[in-house]
């Protein structure tokens, strides 16, 4: 729908090399994705910090795991899928994500995070909101508008991921952007 | 807000979504064109949802504020997997593979060593009747003496578990152990001062003693070259056995040298009960 991971050309040579063994085909792999990684990681678990550790989890993950892809979809729609399931996976130590929540890591770490304002120009200024005010929805709220409104996934694909109905994922969505408009029209 | 004919805004909220998405029936979606047009309400909640969409559609790409790659290439880099089992699976594997191992060296071992007492522990002239019987083990007649005496006692290494210790395990023993202990002059060799015995080498001990005596018993009946290379094979092992509890002594907890004892005793249970069950000379 909205941005589908796309497949950047060559991708398919250095994944086989890299499901070979070939860890510079995967550096280049990692090269070519790393900041679509990120970024779905951090908009989803809503800190910078958080998320890098997360996408370090991911191509980990993605590492150990090459040799099992089978090519049907692209090497990108894979590796998001298996950052979205990282990412999920993590939300389930609710101990760290409350702390999360509260900003203590944050705190920790300097306050680095996408809630930081550090936007310069009006427009930059208004994304910065959208992107504060995602961050700040409740986990649930926010994986899955992240995951339908930003990365563009259907309710049938959020559903399996998450392990909810896609009745369950459309009444999320609707409430986060129900909190979303309040935060943004506050 | 504002009430039509034919949707409220409550029944707006409950289609938002499938509005937005364009999944709703033609009908219903006029409707709701028709209700928007008129609801301030409702128009400003699908303006408001419609440009958040639009705008999140569009966010920008964030990058990672340092260089990730250094911790993933650590984190992949191929570590050096000793040969053979890995020194993890040798910890978690080793004592009920060893102890299974034990128990059925025990098992195996308990009969034919029942049996081979039993029959060192008879009078001569049992021993003749025994002798007499073709399905029993071959053995020398008591009555005819040795033409050759051996180049001397078996000695090995002996196991560290005191015969007293040993003795424990079966009644029958508890008496005859101590006695063939003192009488034989059997060159004891202690384990390492500190080591403790671990329930395997208990068992191995325990059943290595118990063939030792029965072969000291019989050693006058063995062919001397037999009994010379017997000694120079359970010395190669013993000198195995001695590394081991060496090396142990240093490293009590390496699977891996535990393993080598076991194996390196298990070695010497299967020399012993073979020669234990060997014809006497004829």
């Amino acid at each position: 729908m909205m941005m589908q991971p796309s497949a950047p050309a060559g991708d398919s040579a250095d994944v086989a090399l890299a499901a070979a063994g070939d860890r510079r085909a995967f550096e280049r792999l990692y090269t070519a994705h790393v900041n679509k990684v990120f970024t779905l990681c951090t908009r989803m678990c809503g800190s910078r910090v958080r998320g890098e550790e997360l996408t370090q989890d991911v191509f980990v993950r993605a590492w150990e795991k090459l040799p099992q892809f089978r090519g049907d979809s692209a090497f990108s729609t894979w590796i998001h899928r298996v950052a979205v399931n990282i990412v999920l996976t993590d939300r389930k130590n609710e101990g760290r994500n409350r702390r999360r929540m509260k900003g203590e890591e944050d705190e920790e770490n300097g306050g680095e995070d996408i809630f930081a304002p550090a936007a310069t120009t009006p427009r930059d200024a208004d994304r910065m909101d959208l992107t504060a005010a995602i961050a700040g929805l409740p986990p649930g709220a926010r994986q899955i508008f992240v995951m339908h409104d930003v990365q563009g996934y259907k309710h049938e694909e959020i559903a399996e991921l998450c392990g909810i109905t896609a009745g369950g994922s459309k009444a999320q969505l609707h409430r986060a952007r129900l909190l979303l408009r309040e935060a943004l029209t506050r | 807000m504002t009430d039509r004919k034919m949707m409220t805004c409550a029944q707006v909220d409950a289609a938002l979504l499938d509005y937005l998405e364009e999944t709703l029936d033609e009908n219903v979606r006029a409707q709701v064109d028709e209700h928007v047009a008129g609801c301030l309400r409702c128009n400003s909640l699908l303006r408001d949802i419609g440009a958040i969409r639009a705008e999140a559609g569009q966010l920008p790409e964030l990058t990672p504020s340092r260089d990730l790659w250094a911790g993933i290439a650590a984190r992949i880099e191929p570590t050096v997997v000793p040969l053979g089992r890995s020194p993890r699976e040798v910890r978690r594997n080793w004592i009920p593979a060893a102890a299974a191992a034990a128990a059925a060296l025990v098992i195996a071992t308990a009969g034919i060593t029942y049996v081979a007492t039993s029959w060192s522990m008879r009078p001569a002239t049992q021993r003749v009747a025994v002798t007499a019987n073709p399905k029993s083990a071959p053995q020398q007649p008591a009555a005819v003496a040795p033409s050759v005496a051996p180049s001397g006692p078996i000695t090995t290494e002996a196991p560290s578990t005191t015969p007293s210790e040993v003795a424990t395990t079966r009644p029958a023993e508890r008496e005859t152990a101590p006695r063939i202990q003192s009488s034989r002059g059997v060159t004891l060799a202690s384990r390492s001062t500190g080591a403790s015995a671990s329930p395997t080498e208990i068992a191995y001990d325990g059943e290595i003693s118990r063939l030792q005596n029965i072969i000291t018993d019989r050693k006058n009946q063995l062919d001397p070259n037999t009994v010379l290379v017997i000694e120079q094979s359970l010395k190669i092992i013993d000198a195995a056995v001695r590394q081991s509890r060496a090396a142990l002594a240093r490293d009590p907890k390496s699977g891996f040298l535990t393993d080598q004892l076991n194996h390196a005793l298990d070695k010497k249970v299967e020399l012993l009960r073979t020669v234990a069950l060997l014809p006497s000379r004829t």
